[in-house]
């Protein structure tokens, strides 16, 4: 045999070996992938980062919008504000420009704003060791076998929350700046705090006039403590405390408290249109959908009675 | 070249060539299998899925965006350009806003008040110190896009942009972090998800659980940042100057666990309202367990049942010694959760420490 046949037989092991080994590899398939290390986290290759910025165009003059609003209601105050009914002047004026408040909620949700202005009237005054007295305005509740309603006030997260209740709908929710629902008495008023809640006013309206059926409120212990009848409030300290039926002896004249009777202050709610008529869809909760709605500037006034 | 039995050498080659090939391919053949874990370009796929979903989701944000400008103009002229302070919570708490002093008159916020001087004429005074247009509506935009952004089925940060009003009416929000998205090996196991807030410095459990201290009740994951740790250690301490020790039994979680824990509360209170009085809702605030800085805790050996008033008294003077705020009232144990604590900037520590309490709602 010559060299040359030597070295070819010397070749095929390390050709069948070869062939093994290079068989024996992925690549061969045309496989060969990223390999991830075990070690990272499982199941996830890397991270696809990006930066959500935008930016969101509309055709609306917002400030235009509101300065003309505010202009022209300017306007009405100087002219109403020294008229000899103030009220009339500005439903005159919400007439002529339809600035009128038409809205479709239930009539009835007025008794809680009656409520909750005049309670935050008490809140507001700059008087301290006083007691604010005030009852509900009359008004005609139409459409209702009968007209009974409870005002429900809880604490709730540092606040105070007002449900206008029938039977067991809600029919409105506001909410008061007060974080804790106290009572006292005549005798211990200055001394006496104790925390209550709820708070439940039982009204029912009889030719309209809102009769108080009954007022309570739960203690901490769990008694149920009777509360004036007529609505009255010891504000001390920037405290306010319902006071315990029967309540006669804080109107009583000797030795008397100052006695403040709300509302002192009166107002008027106006609904102004867009000046340009603009419509954006929106979602509104009185009617619980989404459609294309007016924009209307809803505001109010307020002045001294 | 040929041997004396007249074999030549290649004949010896010859055999024992075969017989090397064989036990190779033999080896190779019976050893362990490699197998393939993906096909083709897999990986690739995974990418570009990733970012599909990345462009969806800026899609998502884009079309927020434009629904919640329509829909804060609308609130804000309903809302009479104010913000009610009672609808701030934890999640918008942080977006600023301005205050009608004047409140409202049935259900419309005041813009003037007239009073009557000395002479009795009416004096117009203002409801705003100052304008309140393009803070309000920024305000109502970015509580809108939260609450879409909340519902969104991908992973989109909420308070995340600072924004620019431009006249006419442009809203740009700049980013402040970006949004991630795992490329995943396997789309059929899940992934990892990382909590909204990126700040929790992690700790691993057996930091706690095997500690000299004995923090973490056992296989409770004990996870804290690093201030709310060294006060956990600062409380241990007194405690165990008093005779007892503390025993953590929840801290940190994430915002996939806190969403577990709400949802398990559905089927026992399915009104949304009622279960937010017993669980805090991840979708519409920031939960203090997911932040890091909030544990519940109790005495070794004792739960949260049989753990007595005074108990409770005593826990409570340790961990604010240490620094927590309990979630309930001071000297109450019958409201909150006595076993609740926070610190380090939680929204409850931060009213806590303006108020001067050691104890709030």
């Amino acid at each position: 045999m010559e060299a040359k046949d030597l070295i070819l037989l010397m070749l095929i092991p390390v050709i069948l070996v070869s062939l093994v080994i290079y068989t024996d590899n992925p690549s061969i398939t045309g496989a060969q992938t990223a390999q991830i290390s075990q070690s990272s986290q499982e199941n996830i290759i890397g991270t696809y980062s990006i930066i959500p910025s935008f930016k969101s165009k509309i055709d609306y003059n917002l400030k235009e919008e509101y300065s003309i609003v505010k202009e022209k209601l300017n306007q009405i105050i100087d002219d109403c504000k020294n008229t000899q009914d103030i009220e009339q002047c500005f439903k005159d004026y919400s007439n002529q420009l339809n600035w009128n408040c038409v809205e479709l909620k239930d009539e009835a949700v007025d008794i809680l704003y009656d409520f909750v202005d005049k309670f935050n009237q008490c809140l507001s005054l700059n008087e301290d060791g006083i007691v604010c007295r005030f009852s509900l305005d009359e008004r005609e509740i139409i459409n209702r076998p009968t007209a009974s309603f409870d005002i429900i006030l809880t604490n709730e997260n540092l606040k105070t929350k007002a449900e206008l209740k029938e039977g067991v709908n809600t029919l409105a929710t506001e909410y008061l700046n007060l974080e804790n629902l106290y009572y006292t008495n005549y005798d211990y008023r200055d001394s006496l705090n104790e925390r209550i809640n709820p708070v439940r006013i039982i009204i029912e309206y009889q030719n309209r006039k809102p009769i108080i059926k009954d007022v309570f409120a739960i203690d901490d212990s769990t008694n149920r403590i009777p509360l004036s009848r007529t609505f009255l409030l010891y504000k001390k300290e920037g405290n306010v405390k319902f006071v315990e039926a029967p309540g006669s002896s804080f109107e009583a004249p000797v030795p008397a408290n100052k006695i403040i009777d709300l509302p002192i202050t009166k107002g008027f709610k106006f609904c102004a249109k867009s000046p340009s008529n603009k419509q954006f869809y929106a979602y509104d909760k009185s009617d619980n959908t989404v459609k294309l709605r007016n924009i209307v500037y809803k505001f109010a006034v307020t002045y001294q009675k | 070249m040929i041997t004396k039995k007249g074999m030549g050498l290649e004949w010896y080659f010859l055999i024992i060539a075969p017989l090397i090939g064989l036990t190779v391919f033999l080896v190779g053949y019976l050893g362990e299998q490699k197998v393939i874990g993906n096909y083709i370009g897999e990986n690739s796929f995974n990418i570009i899925k990733s970012a599909n979903e990345a462009e969806t989701s800026l899609f998502f944000i884009d079309q927020s965006a434009k629904y919640s400008l329509q829909q804060a103009i609308y609130e804000l002229a309903q809302n009479g350009v104010s913000v009610s302070e009672f609808d701030v919570n934890e999640v918008n708490i942080n977006q600023p806003f301005a205050i009608n002093k004047c409140g409202k008159f049935k259900d419309a916020y005041v813009w003037y008040e007239l009073k009557k001087d000395s002479l009795n004429n009416y004096v117009q005074n203002e409801c705003f110190d100052k304008d309140p247009l393009i803070t309000n509506l920024v305000y109502f935009f970015n509580k809108n896009l939260n609450q879409y952004l909340t519902t969104s089925p991908y992973s989109i940060p909420i308070n995340n942009y600072e924004y620019e009003v431009k006249d006419n009416l442009e809203i740009i929000g700049k980013a402040k972090s970006p949004l991630a998205f795992d490329i995943l090996k396997d789309e059929s196991k899940p992934s990892i998800k990382k909590p909204v807030e990126a700040r929790i410095e992690q700790k691993k459990s057996e930091d706690f659980t095997y500690s000299a201290e004995r923090l973490c009740a056992k296989g409770v994951k004990c996870v804290l940042t690093e201030e709310a740790y060294n006060l956990l250690l600062e409380a241990q301490k007194i405690a165990k100057q008093k005779g007892k020790t503390l025993v953590v039994n929840s801290a940190y979680r994430s915002q996939d666990e806190q969403v577990a824990i709400w949802n398990r509360f559905a089927s026992t209170y399915p009104d949304a309202a009622e279960r937010r009085k017993r669980v805090c809702d991840p979708y519409n605030e920031k939960c203090p367990h997911t932040t890091g800085n909030a544990v519940d805790v109790a005495f070794e050996g004792k739960t949260t049942k049989t753990m007595t008033n005074l108990d409770w008294l005593n826990l409570h003077e340790i961990m604010y010694q240490a620094g927590w705020v309990r979630y309930g009232e001071e000297k109450r144990y019958d409201i909150g959760e006595p076993w609740h604590f926070e610190c380090c900037g939680t929204n409850r520590y931060a009213r806590a420490q303006a108020k001067g309490v050691t104890a709030i709602v």
